[in-house]
């Protein structure tokens, strides 16, 4: 612990972060950044009903689960326990 | 030659799965099963970085991307880190389900929650075999090496006859069988290093 502290503070007196630290925020930033960037793409391109591969089927069975549970629905706000609402 | 020929071979089961998905989805659907995947070894990164340990290597193996750290893990870390995937999976999908709205924030669920149960199926280097080989070194730790290859088998035996069941019953789950048929035959030790 005392190594490490001291190793990230002459870093720091070096006036930077210093290169491993620096590797790490990058690496958390980009990976971060891809899945996020993955996902707002497929958002974008979203087609309904347009995969029927086995990915799209299993979503679908989970989708009908949810939906069809009323202790799931109302659990997750789609229905009040007066059964109003949908997701 | 033999070498890369196993590694070749190790790497089958998440190749076959990519090249199958890649023929049978939709554009939108790949990208979200990536982002989910991403996401996943992301939680992973978070884990290995916050608990002070440097850049982890990266690998392929038969069940996909493994993260392995230069440095040796603490059974605390390694529980940490093999639950840190799964974890941030688990909380975007009820993410998605408690604030989207439509059929894409069901789908995205749908493949996030997949993706946390999926790897914690104990085979294959999964987290969940990282996770039950810590539980059984820890609490019957002269069974452990015995155990753990006897719950893999079973998991993986009962993984093959559901996929296969659903495949005979409804025309789907064939990437299951075949993932699960590769496991089944795969050389565990052989890896491709990334990076």
């Amino acid at each position: 612990m005392k190594e490490r502290f001291d190793r990230e503070l002459s870093a720091l007196g070096s006036g930077g972060l210093g290169k491993e630290e620096g590797r790490r925020v990058f690496l958390l930033c980009a990976v971060g950044l891809l899945s996020f960037t993955l996902t707002l793409v497929s958002f974008f391109t979203w087609r309904e009903g347009a995969s029927e591969g086995e990915i799209a089927q299993t979503a679908s069975r989970i989708e009908e689960f949810f939906s069809e549970n009323e202790a799931v629905s109302v659990f997750f706000g789609w229905e009040t326990a007066d059964g109003d609402g949908a997701p | 030659m033999g070498t890369a020929l196993r590694k070749g071979v190790a790497a089958l089961p998440a190749l076959s799965l990519l090249l199958y998905l890649f023929l049978s989805e939709s554009p939108a659907m790949l990208l979200l099963f990536f982002g989910a995947l991403v996401f996943h070894e992301w939680g992973h990164l978070c884990a290995f970085l916050l608990l002070g340990h440097p850049v982890p290597a990266l690998s392929l193996t038969g069940a996909g991307m493994r993260l392995s750290s230069p440095l040796p893990l603490l059974p605390r870390e390694e529980l940490w880190i093999a639950l840190a995937g799964p974890l941030f999976n688990l909380l975007a999908a009820l993410a998605a389900l408690r604030f989207g709205a439509g059929t894409f924030a069901l789908s995205f669920a749908a493949v996030h929650f997949l993706f946390a149960l999926g790897n914690l199926f104990p085979f294959g280097g999964s987290d969940g075999e990282r996770l039950l080989s810590l539980f059984l070194s820890r609490f019957f730790p002269r069974a452990a090496a015995w155990a753990l290859r006897f719950f893999r088998a079973l998991f993986l035996s009962f993984f093959f006859f559901c996929s296969l069941f659903l495949y005979y019953l409804k025309g789907s789950g064939l990437c299951g069988v075949i993932f699960s048929l590769f496991f089944l035959l795969e050389d565990k030790k052989a890896e491709i290093n990334v990076f």
